[in-house]
């Protein structure tokens, strides 16, 4: 414990220095700010978690090739004392986590401040293989370069995760999600948002939004399921052998694109279909049609295609 | 009024402390001169004296118990009162002077930014250790702060829990709602079996620790359902 200790207060001093090479956060229009920095390093173990919770700012999370984790954080407030109430805590932890909580300080008596008057973003750089455990209320939550993938939550705050492996769960209650270049299973989860999926490929993509639309691009993960309540789906990607893939709304349309010339079993329901031609009906259900040359491959990938109250359209790319 | 009588009038108000300096220093002078009044007030300091040295009367019950019900009956009306009238109360002492210090404010600044367009005198700003203040701003028109302006950050933040569990136990009433027309394509097993997991997941929800535990009861139940209601896997869902 000791020894953790001393090491973090070596990281402080240097990580105070490192601070000043640092460009400016801008202005804010008024009030004051400041900006820290401090370095962690690995104790015992290899830092293998990162957990932050930030209520009152963004959070973005950037892997690096280094061991070491630096978190930078900016606070803003109207004046020098309510600056001093925010607290970025730091619990370092020698079995290999690092947990960052922001909060605001003082009892009941302290001077009531408005929460748009405060702020702090905290960025984060860490070790590429560790994993991202990350909540926010209303600001952003970005996860960046990351090889162990994570579990984002946000309330109003967008989610945006780019260039990420590994598995990745993210929910959000009125923030949109972006996943960009993502290679690993993603299990997302919006209710009141937009969601987007460009470049998506894993064992596993299960995407739903309740209020908004999935548009998903490059997608080709083997197991697809995007669902949508109210929304419509657009989805462009490549059918594995061996997967399956479901594209489903009960009220949006839903579109569909597969490239690739793997042959496909589509099961298609809506209130109004549109398929290519040359498919081959099933003798036994009108709504199932194959497309594709089987070849070798004897069992067709599966897609349903389905909106009760929406329409449905599929489309094979040369 | 005589010089005397004006004095002699004054005495108690002297003599508790009340007159102020310029006032006190003109009875005193009085009093060096005149052995009359120097003596009535003598006779009122030792009254006033004896009078501090009584023990302090006990009141009676009946004036305790009227007290009470007083401070009880305030501390009822607090609790009817909202978070918001609360934190009123509580500024509302503080308003008046800090009014002021903004009107003064204000007109420094104007006066600044005035000297400042006249050329007297050379812009700069204040930078204290890390933090910066920006240099003060003409000043704008009052605006009536929001409401969201007037909670204090930590009853916002406190409150954003109970925003997330009104809006996903929404969305998961709606597609409940929705799961009653698609229904009529379950069979009577599947029917029974969606409701009673949905009884279960609902449960949980309701039952879930406030914060991230109870958003993720929800969302396992806005999941089942959802699937359900757009007819991915039914039978897997059910």
């Amino acid at each position: 414990m000791i020894r953790a200790a001393a090491m973090i207060a070596s990281v402080l001093c240097a990580g105070a220095a490192i601070a000043h090479a640092d460009p400016k956060p801008a202005a804010p229009p008024d009030g004051v700010f400041e900006r820290d920095q401090v370095e962690v390093g690995p104790s015992r173990k290899p830092i293998r978690t990162i957990t932050i919770e930030n209520a009152l700012g963004d959070v973005r999370v950037e892997g690096h090739d280094g061991k070491t984790v630096q978190i930078i954080a900016t606070k803003r407030a109207p004046d020098d004392d309510t600056l001093d109430r925010l607290r970025v805590s730091l619990v370092p932890d020698p079995d290999g986590a690092v947990k960052i909580v922001t909060a605001v300080d003082g009892g009941r008596e302290a001077k009531p401040v408005a929460r748009s008057a405060v702020r702090i973003d905290v960025v984060i750089r860490a070790p590429r293989d560790a994993k991202v455990d990350a909540r926010v209320h209303d600001g952003k939550l970005e996860l960046f370069n990351m090889d162990a993938g994570g579990e984002l939550d946000a309330l109003d705050g967008n989610i945006a995760v780019e260039n990420v492996a590994g598995a990745v769960v993210a929910h959000s209650l009125a923030g949109d999600q972006t996943f960009k270049s993502v290679f690993g299973t993603v299990d997302a989860q919006a209710i009141t948002a937009d969601m987007v999926l460009d470049t998506v490929r894993g064992e596993r993509l299960i995407a739903s939004v309740h209020a908004g639309k999935i548009d998903g691009r490059h997608v080709t993960s083997r197991h697809i399921e995007l669902r949508t309540t109210r929304g419509d789906i657009v989805f462009d990607g490549t059918a594995t052998a061996g997967g399956d893939i479901v594209v489903a709304s009960l009220r949006g349309d839903v579109s569909v694109t597969l490239h690739g010339g793997v042959p496909v079993r589509v099961h298609a329901s809506a209130a109004h279909v549109t398929l290519p031609s040359g498919g081959r009906a099933d003798e036994h259900d009108p709504s199932i049609t194959e497309f594709g040359e089987f070849g070798l491959q004897s069992h067709p990938t599966p897609l349903t295609i389905q909106s009760r109250f929406g329409t449905v359209s599929f489309a094979l790319a040369q | 009024m005589s010089a005397c009588e004006h004095v002699r009038a004054e005495l108690t108000a002297y003599l508790d402390g009340e007159l102020d300096e310029t006032s006190a220093s003109s009875l005193r002078g009085h009093l060096r001169l005149c052995a009359e009044c120097r003596a009535i007030a003598d006779e009122h300091a030792r009254i006033v004296d004896v009078l501090a040295a009584l023990p302090p009367p006990e009141p009676p019950p009946s004036m305790w118990d009227g007290v009470k019900a007083r401070l009880g009956a305030a501390e009822i009306e607090d609790a009817r009162r909202s978070r918001l009238g609360l934190w009123w109360q509580r500024v509302r002492p503080h308003l008046v002077p800090a009014m002021g210090l903004a009107a003064a404010a204000a007109v420094a600044a104007v006066w600044i930014a005035h000297r400042r367009a006249s050329g007297d005198e050379p812009a700069h700003e204040v930078a204290i250790g890390h933090h910066e203040v920006t240099p003060p701003v003409p000043p704008s028109p009052p605006v009536a702060p929001s409401a969201a302006d007037q909670i204090d950050v930590r009853d916002a933040l406190a409150s954003d829990d109970d925003h997330a569990d009104a809006a996903y136990r929404a969305a998961a009433e709606e597609l409940i709602a929705m799961a009653a027309d698609a229904k009529g394509d379950w069979t009577p097993s599947q029917q029974k079996a969606f409701d009673a997991r949905v009884a279960a997941l609902r449960t949980a929800a309701e039952h879930a620790a406030s914060g991230e535990p109870r958003e993720r009861a929800w969302q396992a139940l806005i999941d089942y359902v959802q699937r359900a209601v757009v007819g991915v896997r039914v039978a897997e869902a059910l």
